[in-house]
């Protein structure tokens, strides 16, 4: 029997819909305003994708910020225990430390040899270094997320920034491209001023295997900047976007 | 059971119970022991001299007749489970007393007779055996000299006169002195010993005896006549005199400063070499701890040590009376504990 | 009269342009209603005597009468003050409607508590107090004690900053016994022993009290939830002794009473951090929502204001005092004061002793201090395998949801 998991997110809206513990229809959509609408599009892509009817699903699982305003789940659990769950399944049932940079906050999740997760950290209320900063600054240098990227990696000497509250780094980045900055370094300065913050949320953990998702994961320029101030390897799940539905739709048979 | 105060209240109840045995259970018991006072001599403070006749009686060295119902004879006197309990109250008593000697007394007193060791082994086993079951336990529980110390500390709070802390360094110090008096005392005590040096004996037999505030305190509760202004010569008036100014020093030290005497009082000092072997044991467990500081507070004897514990063991200090006070104003449950060779007796409890 | 070093104060010039300030921020006061609040946590007790608990918030019963002296923390002897015939009032409060208006004075990221209370003291609720008592506990109430100088007169309690026992024992006799004979000569009292003793004595009933009341709901959670006992803790603030104890022993028997066989299903976790007090419920509430009772805390607002006895070992004025400065602040939890070893071991040894499922850590960016320790609490915690969450937030309940991810997810760790 399939079951679908839908991460309601602050920025995107994500479903699976999983049978026999492999994806067999993913859909993404933006969440906009009204979460409701938002998922019940996706899960209607997704089952589209699937070849299912929705009257075939065996369960619902809601997950993600916007978990509870959803009225087609049978069941809720936080994104945490999704992605922690979707993260053991994809990574071949391995312990470890899974971060997950999604648009309105940035998490590191500790999975054990179980699967279950055994502890977490969670970034302020603040969106400083989430998804949501790097778009924003994305917007600031006039590209979109993945020319963000590219500027990033041809960059020679990444200029620090001081400022990770995206208020004060706008005005930062502006000023500095008034310097005559180049747009590289400060692309690829933006991106180690996120991944310092993981890094350091990282360092609170013993050293494990590092697995990364969520929308910032795919961003390559992200992840290499993680490895290099994580100081070890980053593995990025795939598809990183969809971990923490997957993991939803599978935490109900356990883990 | 809350030993919250009870503690406390059965201190006093078996101090007051101490007090009047050991100064007046003679009276009550002496009848009955009467067969085997045979040698006691004339009690002190009858003649001219403190010590009218100090050597101990003929044979009294080499005797080993057994009396009914005791061990030994020992110097020549009453018997061993009678006399020598760990420390023992004073021989300035003899007729009230139900005991005559304190351990300083008791090695003053043999060191001089020159009491062949296997005499005195009774005594010394008894007293090892009581140290090593319950400590400095006496100090803080028997000992009639500290009660009647505890009473005057007693005075002093109700006549709302705060307390005077002194510094560790003090105690140490005090401490330190306590090692002199004891080493004169038993030097003093060896050396009149001595064939040649006997004639000494009369004026300088129990050199720590004759200072003792017990000399003056004593007798006054045995219901005799003391030796208050013995000034037969100059030696016994250098002494009389210091008996004084010690007793001058023994109210004050109660009665400003709790119990700060006991860092002086050498057969203290004896009783505290088996604190950290004894049976009744202070066992902290420092996670429980919340570092309050009452039981340093409330320690008569100014110890810090089980306040600044941070681990969990045995807290038993050379100073400690064993009053358990710390235990009993603990405010955290099962933080300090008292166990009786390693089973847990009681614990703080609010 | 004699003067008062530590008395604080502003010039009467100055004091005087500040008061006119205050006096156009919220000129027509400000008086929060509560009422729903009250009705809603009323409803969630399953005490038939919670009524009696929740009436009391909103009346004035079972305040004395006479002077009234408003002090900040758990630091002030409200023994000495009682002593003295005065009435202490424990003015700590979190309220957001006082903080907004506190903001107008303070900086928007200064401690919500401050800034509460100086909201508080612009919007005219502490003018019928006689005196206001601040310790210099943090450096935010150091600099209260002047700002609240035109509203009332104030006494600042200067004490050395360190709950090291040995080090500051002299100092803090020193300081309250100052204290107490400023008290004795405002309020021309002649207290000495006796009232002292018959103060501490009624502390220590409600110490006891307290006490059966905080372990009974470690073995039984959810009887008395942890608003009845929060509410029964910042009812404490102001109530007599008597009247205290008359509300918490009627809950605590019914408590008892109902306690055969009842079961609880949900989690039991020990919250630590920052104050709290009603009607600043919001973590509780989230609790709530999941099942999860914080049956034992660490928090300046409960546990260590009541649990730890007045242990007089010498009756003597001084040997009292000092007795109250002990239990005040060395065996007291005030987060400025406590060091990290103390509150780790209480952390530690709770859990372990009610064997609870975790730790909570509350920081509402109260101050620095809280924030600053929170690394350290983790890598221990985590090292004892005790599961530790830390969350930070303030009065508003804009960041309800986000809240609700971290305790969720905390609470699905714990399986």
């Amino acid at each position: 029997m399939a079951i679908a998991g839908l991460d309601i997110g602050s920025v995107a809206t994500k479903c699976v819909v999983v049978d026999d513990g492999r994806i067999i229809g993913a859909a993404l959509v933006r969440t906009g305003t009204d979460t409701e609408k938002a998922a019940t599009r996706a899960l209607a892509d997704a089952l589209q994708q699937a070849r299912l009817e929705r009257a075939v699903l065996e369960k619902i699982v809601s997950t993600g910020y916007g978990r509870r305003q959803c009225g087609l789940a049978d069941r809720v659990i936080t994104e945490i225990s999704a992605a922690g769950a979707g993260a053991f399944r994809m990574n071949g049932r391995r312990p470890g430390l899974v971060v997950d940079i999604g648009g309105q906050d940035t998490k590191v999740i500790e999975i054990n040899g179980e699967g279950s997760v055994s502890d977490f950290l969670m970034n302020d209320k603040c969106a400083a270094g989430t998804g949501r900063f790097l778009e924003l600054m994305a917007q600031v240098l006039e590209t979109d997320m993945e020319g963000f990227s590219q500027l990033a990696r041809s960059a020679e000497a990444p200029r620090r920034l001081n400022a990770t509250c995206s208020v004060f780094a706008e005005s930062e980045v502006v000023s500095l491209i008034a310097h005559g900055e180049s747009k590289t370094n400060i692309a690829a300065g933006l991106f180690e001023a996120v991944a310092s913050r993981v890094a350091a949320m990282l360092r609170q953990f013993q050293e494990q295997p590092v697995f990364f998702c969520g929308g910032g994961a795919r961003s390559p320029a992200l992840r290499l900047a993680l490895e290099r101030l994580a100081g070890r390897p980053v593995q990025v799940l795939d598809p990183p976007q969809f971990v923490v539905a997957f993991g939803a739709a599978m935490l109900p048979d356990g883990v | 059971m809350k030993p919250r105060r009870r503690i406390t209240l059965s201190r006093r109840i078996i101090q007051l119970a101490c007090l009047i045995l050991l100064v007046y259970g003679g009276y009550l018991f002496k009848g009955r022991l009467a067969g085997q006072e045979a040698n006691v001599g004339e009690p002190p403070g009858t003649g001219g001299s403190l010590f009218p006749d100090l050597k101990a009686p003929k044979g009294a060295m080499s005797t080993t007749q057994f009396a009914p119902g005791s061990i030994l004879w020992p110097s020549g006197a009453t018997p061993v489970l009678e006399n020598y309990p760990p420390t023992l109250v004073c021989r300035f008593n003899p007729k009230g007393g139900l005991f005559k000697a304190c351990i300083v007394h008791f090695f003053s007193e043999n060191f001089t007779w020159q009491t062949h060791l296997k005499y005195l082994l009774p005594h010394l086993t008894l007293f090892v055996l009581l140290c090593f079951l319950l400590g400095r336990f006496w100090c803080g529980w028997v000992c009639p000299i500290g009660s009647l110390g505890d009473l005057l500390s007693w005075l002093r709070r109700r006549m709302n006169v705060p307390v005077r802390r002194f510094p560790a360094g003090f105690r140490n110090a005090l401490v330190f002195s306590s090692y002199g008096l004891l080493g004169a005392t038993l030097g003093i005590s060896t050396f009149i010993g001595l064939p040649n040096y006997s004639r000494f004996q009369c004026y300088w037999f129990l050199p720590y005896c004759q200072i003792c505030p017990a000399r003056l305190v004593c007798p006054v509760f045995g219901l005799i006549k003391p030796g208050w202004k013995d000034f037969t010569n100059g030696v016994s008036a250098t002494f009389t005199l210091l008996a004084w100014l010690v007793l001058g020093l023994f109210v004050a030290a109660f009665y400003w400063g709790r119990r700060v005497w006991c860092h002086l009082c050498p057969v203290g000092l004896v009783n505290s070499w088996f604190n950290r072997g004894a049976g009744l044991e202070l066992h902290k467990k420092a996670v429980k701890c919340n570092k309050c500081g009452y039981c340093a507070d409330a320690c008569p004897m100014g110890l810090t040590a089980m306040y600044e514990a941070d681990t969990d063991r045995k807290y038993n200090q050379n100073g400690c009376i064993m009053c358990l006070r710390c235990l009993e104003v603990c405010p955290k449950d099962g933080c300090l504990s008292c166990r009786f060779f390693g089973r847990r007796v009681l614990e703080s409890r609010y | 009269m004699k003067k008062h070093q530590d008395q604080g104060g502003l010039k009467p010039e100055y004091a005087s342009i500040l008061d006119g300030f205050y006096r156009g921020l919220a000129p027509s006061g400000l008086s929060p209603d509560y009422r729903a609040e009250t009705e809603v946590y009323r409803r969630r007790s399953r005490l038939a005597s919670a009524g009696r608990l929740y009436e009391s918030l909103m009346s004035a019963s079972g305040v004395a009468a006479g002077p009234r002296v408003g002090y900040f923390c758990n630091l002030v002897p409200e023994e000495l003050i009682r002593a003295c015939g005065a009435v202490p009032v424990r003015l700590c409060e979190l309220d957001h409607a006082c903080a907004r208006l506190g903001e107008e004075v303070l900086p928007g990221d200064a401690c919500p508590m401050i800034k509460s209370i100086c909201g508080s003291a612009a919007a005219g609720r502490y003018r019928d107090l006689d005196l206001l008592v601040i310790p210099a506990a943090c450096d935010g109430k150091a600099k209260l004690s002047e700002l609240l100088a035109p509203v009332r007169p104030v006494y600042l309690l200067d004490l050395p900053r360190s709950s090291e026992y040995l080090r500051n024992a002299d100092a803090w006799t020193g300081r309250y016994q100052d204290f107490f004979d400023f008290l004795k000569e405002r309020f021309r009292s002649r207290a000495g022993r006796s009232e002292l003793t018959a103060e501490c004595r009624r502390a220590n009933l409600r110490t006891q009290l307290f006490r059966r009341l905080y372990h009974f709901r470690a073995g039984h959670p959810g009887l008395i939830n942890h608003f009845d006992y929060f509410t029964l803790v910042s009812l404490s603030f102001r109530l007599e002794p008597e009247a205290w104890l008359d509300l918490a022993g009627e809950i605590l028997a019914e408590a008892v009473g109902r306690a055969e066989g009842l079961k609880f299903d949900g989690r039991r976790i020990l919250l630590a951090g920052s104050p709290i007090i009603f009607p600043a419920y919001k973590v509780l509430d989230i609790l709530y929502e999941f099942n999860c009772e914080a049956v034992a805390d660490s928090l300046c607002s409960g546990y260590g204001h009541l649990y730890d006895p007045v242990e007089i070992d010498e009756e003597t004025e001084t040997g009292i005092i000092r007795a109250l400065a002990l239990k005040y602040l060395a065996a007291s939890l005030c987060p400025c004061f406590m060091g990290l070893n103390k509150l780790l071991d209480l952390l530690v040894d709770t859990t372990a002793e009610y064997r609870l499922d975790g730790v909570i850590y509350h920081d509402l960016r109260l101050c620095q201090v809280f924030d600053m320790q929170t690394v350290a609490i983790r890598q221990v915690l985590k090292e004892k395998r005790i599961p530790f969450l830390s969350i930070k937030t303030d009065l508003g309940r804009e960041d309800t949801g986000q809240l609700k991810t971290r305790i969720e997810a905390f609470l699905e760790m714990l399986g």
